[in-house]
């Protein structure tokens, strides 16, 4: 039999490292049916039994305020998972059980996993499972998904929980009053409306309907008598509760939990003040706070671009230029391939892909940076600090992590802004995190410096930094006034206490991104090399080009030339470059090094031919800033949703590039002639 | 009456009621900003807003627009 099991908890459980523990390295990335939602399913490891556990993304409630608790809830709606592993952060119990009291209201076997335990322990808190299960209704577990302990007995839990045929009732989170009251209303609901919501769990459909829930409301249709009903229900439980509905059924959510743990907890010593504290301290100190993040962000790129890059990129490009394609000449030649071949797979192929291949080791140590921010709660001190001023600029100071996360890969940043409510806020953040310089722009920054501004190379690309954080500001402020006009949405973070992010799950993520910049340039960008090797070695008239203009890519790349002549850049190869940059910004510089390869010359050699510093500066602002490439616009589209705005965003991003790039060049070749 | 906003670093005091509206007042409470629970400021922002507070043993940021909407008690 094949089963399917959920894994819910909060943001900042742990949920990842968990799933990455029970699923060993066997995941793979997919969209949800429908919305388009990143959802990660894997098979459990270690277990005879065939079961997919798909890793839901971290929610505080099954209220649908942002798109995440949306994808959640109807997941666990309308899939009806077999068994729901609900990971609590045992560190952070009370506000962690609270979704647990909702999930218990879905009907649905669950096994609830108590992460974080060896902090737990130091601090000297013991928690009582048994007495967690008498209480809650279903079994707990102790494990650390950080020190990888009560893994298997979590796996053992899940297997026997899902050979049990008949399903435990929840006990009864409301006082008696309040649940005749949710009894009556439930009655109510079957014989006078039994076609509303009538596959859902029977108690989420009475509160649901009582809390007057956004998405449940849009399925009544403005079904007046039962609103009215509603509304007499809801007069009903302010006055037994003297509070508002609303507080009143968070209230008692809460009030059961807390009486709750105070029977299943025992505090056993009073714990000091840790060392996590004390760092914590200097790194949020009013004065040290903003000069320690600059410091930070100047480091990750200084280790990344010029220590990493030093040391490195001479020794790839000896290697791919004397060894390999040497030997490959030699080889060939000797089995005595035409020399066309020869040409197409040095100087297409490996021309094109080593070109890009280069720069993964500086790409690497960037990833490693990033996953680390991401892992430690750094980033929410940082949307913490920043909000005062990005508020400014209408966006919150949540919207700083898509842009951090962005630093990496514009596809998961754009992503990331789903974690954001308020609607306007989110595809504001969308449209802006591509103007936040990719990993994979990064290359083309270095190659530009070192041809042009050897001494100056970390200052070069740290400038382009501050440009983009200038355009992201710049942007916020102005689209938030006009296109992107509306309500603030108001800001409201968890700051998770500092962790050590772990090994393993560093490694896993930097495999990962990785993974698909090495893959992008065995696929798209293999084929883009050969492809343009073919264009730019025939005529028009499949004659093989004797020079290079010649070629049918130069015909082409001269017709739209002229459009980057104000830019500095009105030359083919610039043009021809910037075109395939529309696949993976990487074919940038593959492309130049497969056009100059054609011409005899070495990259650096045609790149200096090409441009000059002021030309070469108002083409890195041109690539930084124009649209970023398919797969991000494609991610743009799908999270702006409709055509209006999307079509407004690439209209926006490519018409500011050009504009910055003009008076880059405009300005800077009358200073600097 | 006070408000979260009037507590000063390292002051504790226990929510009355909440007066914030819409849908920041929902969020709020699935949060844990429930009548009676008590909250202690931690730190104010370096820039002056946002503020950390305490409650129910983690650590939260809100702005001192929504914490001069909850009413404290003493």
């Amino acid at each position: 039999m094949k089963y399917k099991i959920a894994l819910a908890g909060n943001p900042n459980s742990g949920k990842t490292t968990l799933f990455n523990c029970l699923t060993g390295s066997n995941l793979y990335v997919g969209n949800w049916p429908g919305v388009t939602v990143e959802k990660k399913e894997g098979n459990l490891r270690d277990t005879n039994k065939d079961i997919t556990l798909v890793d839901l993304p971290g929610i505080y409630s099954l209220a649908p305020y942002s798109m995440d608790e949306i994808v959640s809830r109807n997941f666990l709606l309308e899939e009806r998972p077999d068994l729901i592993i609900n990971i609590i952060d045992a560190s952070n119990i009370e506000r962690n059980l609270y979704l647990s009291t909702q999930l218990m209201e879905l009907n649905c076997p669950m096994v609830g996993a108590l992460n974080m335990m060896d902090v737990v322990k130091k601090t000297g808190v013991e928690i009582d499972v048994r007495e967690m299960e008498k209480i809650f209704g279903y079994p707990f577990i102790e494990i650390s998904a950080q020190k990888e302990t009560g893994i298997d007995e979590l796996i053992k839990l899940v297997e026997k929980t899902l050979e049990i045929k008949k399903l435990k009732e929840f006990p009864q989170i409301f006082p008696p009053e309040i649940m005749t009251l949710f009894n009556e209303f439930d009655e109510l609901l079957q014989n006078k409306y039994p076609e509303i919501l009538a596959g859902y769990p029977r108690l989420f459909r009475v509160i649901k309907l009582i809390e007057k829930d956004e998405e449940v409301l849009l399925k009544i249709h403005n079904n007046s008598d039962l609103l009215e009903d509603i509304a007499v229900v809801r007069k009903k439980i302010e006055v037994l509760s003297k509070h508002d509905v609303d507080s009143a059924i968070a209230d008692y959510r809460y009030r059961f939990i807390t009486a709750g743990i105070s029977q299943a907890t025992r505090k056993t010593k009073e714990n000091a003040i840790q060392f996590q504290e004390k760092l914590d301290k200097v790194l949020m100190n009013r004065y040290a706070a903003l000069p320690i993040f600059f410091l930070f962000m100047f480091v990750i790129y200084y280790v990344s671009i010029t220590l990493v890059g030093d040391i490195t990129i001479g020794g790839i490009e000896w290697f791919i230029n004397d060894v390999l394609m040497v030997g490959v000449a030699a080889v060939l030649g000797n089995l005595g391939a035409a020399d066309w071949i020869i040409a197409l797979i040095n100087d297409g192929v490996i021309a094109g892909v080593g070109a890009v291949l280069t720069f993964v080791p500086q790409l690497v140590v960037l990833f490693i940076f990033i996953s680390i921010l991401e892992d430690s709660g750094y980033m929410a001190r940082v949307a913490f600090i920043m909000d005062r001023i990005f508020r400014h600029f209408g966006l919150s100071g949540k919207s700083f992590i898509p842009m951090v996360v962005g630093l990496g890969c514009s596809v998961p940043g754009i992503m990331a802004t789903r974690t954001l409510e308020n609607e306007r806020e989110r595809k504001l953040t969308a449209v802006l995190t591509p103007f936040i310089s990719c990993g994979a722009k990064m290359p083309i920054y270095v190659l530009m410096a070192s041809v042009f501004f050897v001494q100056y190379q970390t200052l070069l690309v740290f400038s382009l930094y501050l440009v983009s954080l200038t355009v992201v500001f710049g942007s916020g402020f102005v689209l938030s006034k006009t296109w992107f006009k509306g309500a603030d949405s108001g800001y409201l973070l968890e700051i998770p206490p500092l962790r050590l992010p772990k090994l393993r799950n560093t490694a896993t993520q930097v495999w990962q991104r990785t993974k698909e910049f090495i893959v992008r340039a065995g696929t798209i960008i293999f084929a883009v090399s050969v492809v343009l090797w073919f264009l730019q070695s025939f005529t028009i008239g499949f004659q093989m080009a004797t020079a290079p203009d010649e070629s049918i890519l130069a015909t082409f790349g001269k017709v739209i030339a002229p459009v980057f002549v104000p830019l500095g850049f009105g030359n083919w190869v610039a043009s021809v470059a910037l075109l395939t940059g529309i696949a993976a910004k990487e074919m940038i510089i593959s492309t130049m090094s497969v056009l100059s390869s054609g011409q005899g010359g070495s990259l650096t050699q045609s790149i200096s031919q090409i441009f000059t510093p002021v030309s070469a500066y108002s083409f890195v602002i041109f690539v930084l800033l124009a649209s970023p490439c398919m797969a991000a616009v494609a991610t743009m589209k799908k999270e702006l949703g409709n055509w209006r705005d999307f079509l407004f965003a690439l209209a926006y991003q490519i018409g500011l590039a050009y504009a910055v790039s003009f008076v880059v060049y405009q300005v800077g070749s009358r200073i600097f002639v | 009456m006070f408000t979260l906003k009037d507590l000063r670093p390292g002051q504790k005091a226990c929510v009355g009621s909440i007066a914030v509206e819409g849908l920041m007042r929902r969020k709020l409470m699935d949060m844990g900003v429930t009548p009676g629970v008590e909250i202690q400021v931690n730190k104010t922002a370096p820039f002056g807003d946002p503020i950390e507070v305490r409650l129910r043993g983690y650590s939260l940021s809100l702005r001192k627009k929504d914490a001069e909407n909850i009413l404290m008690v003493q």
